[in-house]
């Protein structure tokens, strides 16, 4: 398998006050193509420094970053912007969904980018909420869901425009037990039958569990893999 | 198109918020439609009545109440482009009850039939009747109505113009009507023949208010006002002639500069609105900054999301807008037009277009603190919630 993600000494600092601080240090790392990769660690050892990397929301202070065959340190924010529109779903903790707007359009959000008609934008809607099973939830606002719809509200979005890579920054930070376990399934699903490669960020070992490959993270480095395969 | 669903969102996130806004930016554009439409209109009215009809009013320059010599008619007339002079004189009565207000115009009966007066259709053998009766009265067809006066009644008009014979009670015998052909004409007023007002009255005899002249070429009007000023420079009855809009806009004008007030009143207004509405799409904007930033996530450009914030304030500012000035063409503009008597004013298209301009230009200033907000909004700060 050919490497989707390719990371070589990669530094990344940021200051803050009037001090610079140095979050990664020469992290290297390889990701395959259809891998479904947990990265965990104490909070403050630079794992969501290192997915804001992957998806292209940030720059290196120095290294490589390569993604889908792209080197994002190198694109500027125009063509990073589009590059993440076609490359790169985000799933985060706390959703981030539009309040305003029911599930459907909250999940159209990515596709207004795109030049698809608006049949063929509802086409994908329909596809993305019936893949996370809410379909019948589709006219429903944020308010008028739970956690764990909430969630895959937000990962039907990141599906959407069938990105190449699923970056998701502790999905299930909020979520119940129970709930957090069938999040993880879809997630195992969507890598599994669907070939996404996905790239999870949590504190939780069991959903770490879950994940093909499990990297640990510790004062800006990536320590040796732990774990191939759940 | 597709994005105004983004738009509509930002727009409802906090309905409440929205419409106080939004109100706020109607009543400012109720406001500016009602005042600044009212003296568009009424300067357009203005036109209206007086523009088509080449004519020139010569009044006292010393005092426009003093009047002139009836005697200086013939130099006015011989004055090359003239086509016909008629008195104006005036003044003010009461029937019964001072509430009861009635103006009365003394006219030159003869002038009349020869040069009958633009809008008005008097009833038939009305003005012969008055050359027969010098106390004949030619009453308007509105008041006939209102007092349910009668052709052939003897009215008892009250006046400040006292008779010869001390009374100031004024007799008048109705010998016809007067009716209007623009709506903008009123038929409320009550003539009199000059002749015999002149002689009754015991003050001012032989003066008239001021002399109408008919012009036949209205591009000629300044030269011809110019030269009836000319005719009578230097003597004891020096005159000051305008084309009738610009007394009409001279009287307004000598009751206060309203233009100015309005303008004025208009600014603050605006200004204050400016910082209101500005505050308000600052707060909205800060508010939004992680769904802003999860935009940016899904790859919308900085000038995508800055469109955004901009459409938005747009269609707050002019969808408000425009419910302002609409209110105040269809419900304050009747008001207005009847609380002036001039029936209803129509809104003028320079006064929709100019509100739209101001509310454009106002969604550009107050989304400009967003805007810049925006353009400096960092993803990975504002998805960590810094």
């Amino acid at each position: 398998m050919s490497s989707i993600v390719s990371i070589r000494k990669v530094v990344k600092g940021y200051v803050r006050g009037k001090q610079r601080v140095e979050v990664l240090h020469g992290v290297n790392l390889e990701v395959e193509a259809g891998e479904f990769l947990s990265l965990m660690g104490p909070s403050g050892s630079g794992k969501t420094t290192l997915l804001n990397l992957i998806g292209g929301l940030d720059r290196p202070d120095a290294g490589e970053v390569v993604v889908a065959g792209e080197r994002l340190d190198r694109l500027p924010s125009g063509r990073l912007a589009k590059w993440r529109a076609r490359n790169v779903g985000f799933v985060f903790q706390f959703y981030n969904l539009l309040p305003v707007l029911t599930a459907a359009r909250n999940v159209e959000v990515p596709l207004l980018l795109t030049n698809l008609t608006r049949k063929e934008r509802a086409r994908s809607i329909s596809a993305a909420l019936e893949l996370v099973g809410l379909s019948d939830r589709a006219s429903h606002k944020p308010a008028e869901l739970s956690g764990g719809q909430l969630q895959r509200v937000a990962i039907a979005r990141a599906l959407v425009a069938d990105p190449r890579v699923l970056v998701c920054d502790e999905p299930t930070g909020d979520l119940d037990r129970e709930t957090a376990e069938s999040i993880l399934g879809l997630l195992q699903q969507l890598n599994r039958q669907h070939g996404k490669t996905i790239i999870m960020v949590t504190h939780d070992p069991r959903a770490a569990e879950r994940a093909s490959r499990r990297l640990d993270m510790d004062k800006g480095r990536l320590a040796e893999s732990c774990q191939e395969a759940a | 198109m597709k994005y105004l669903v983004l738009v509509w969102a930002g727009l409802w996130r906090k309905p409440a918020r929205t419409v106080l806004t939004s109100m706020s930016v109607v009543s400012a554009f109720l406001l500016y439609g009602a005042l600044s439409g009212t003296m568009v209109s009424f300067d357009r009215w203005v036109g209206q009545i007086t523009g088509d009809l080449a004519v020139l009013w010569t009044a006292s320059r010393v005092d426009m109440s003093a009047g002139l010599p009836i005697g200086i008619l013939p130099t006015i007339e011989r004055i090359p482009g003239v086509q016909a002079v008629d008195i104006q004189q005036g003044f003010n009565s009461y029937f019964q009850d001072p509430k009861n207000g009635v103006g009365v115009e003394a006219i030159d009966v003869a002038r009349r039939i020869r040069y009958p007066r633009p809008f008005f259709t008097v009833s038939e053998g009305a003005l012969e009747a008055m050359q027969r009766v010098r106390t004949g009265a030619i009453v308007g067809t509105e008041l006939m109505e209102k007092y349910g006066w009668k052709v052939g009644d003897r009215v008892p008009l009250t006046s400040g113009v006292i008779r010869k014979d001390r009374s100031n009670i004024w007799v008048f015998d109705i010998v016809g009507t007067f009716d209007v052909t623009r709506t903008q004409a009123r038929a409320d007023q009550v003539w009199v023949n000059y002749d015999y007002f002149d002689e009754a009255r015991a003050f001012g005899n032989g003066t008239v208010g001021g002399v109408i002249s008919v012009i036949a070429d209205p591009g000629q009007a300044t030269r011809i006002a110019a030269e009836i000023d000319k005719a009578f420079a230097n003597s004891p009855n020096e005159t000051l002639t305008r084309s009738m809009g610009d007394l009409i806009r001279a009287e307004i004008d000598q009751i206060t500069d309203i233009k100015l007030i309005i303008d004025i009143v208009l600014s603050a207004v605006l200004f204050t609105l400016l910082f209101v509405t500005g505050n308000t799409m600052m707060q909205s904007t800060v508010e939004r900054i992680p769904e802003l930033a999860v935009l940016k996530t899904y790859g919308y450009t900085d000038p995508v999301i800055a469109a955004l914030v901009l459409v938005e304030a747009a269609a707050l500012c002019l969808i408000s807008a425009l419910i302002g000035i609409g209110v105040a063409a269809t419900v304050l503009f009747p008001l207005i037009g009847a609380a002036f008597r001039i029936g209803t004013l129509p809104m003028d298209a320079s006064v929709v277009v100019t509100g739209v301009v101001i509310a454009v230009a106002l969604a550009c200033v107050i989304a400009l603190p967003p805007l810049w907000r925006v353009r400096r909004l960092n993803v990975v700060d504002a998805l960590a919630g810094r």
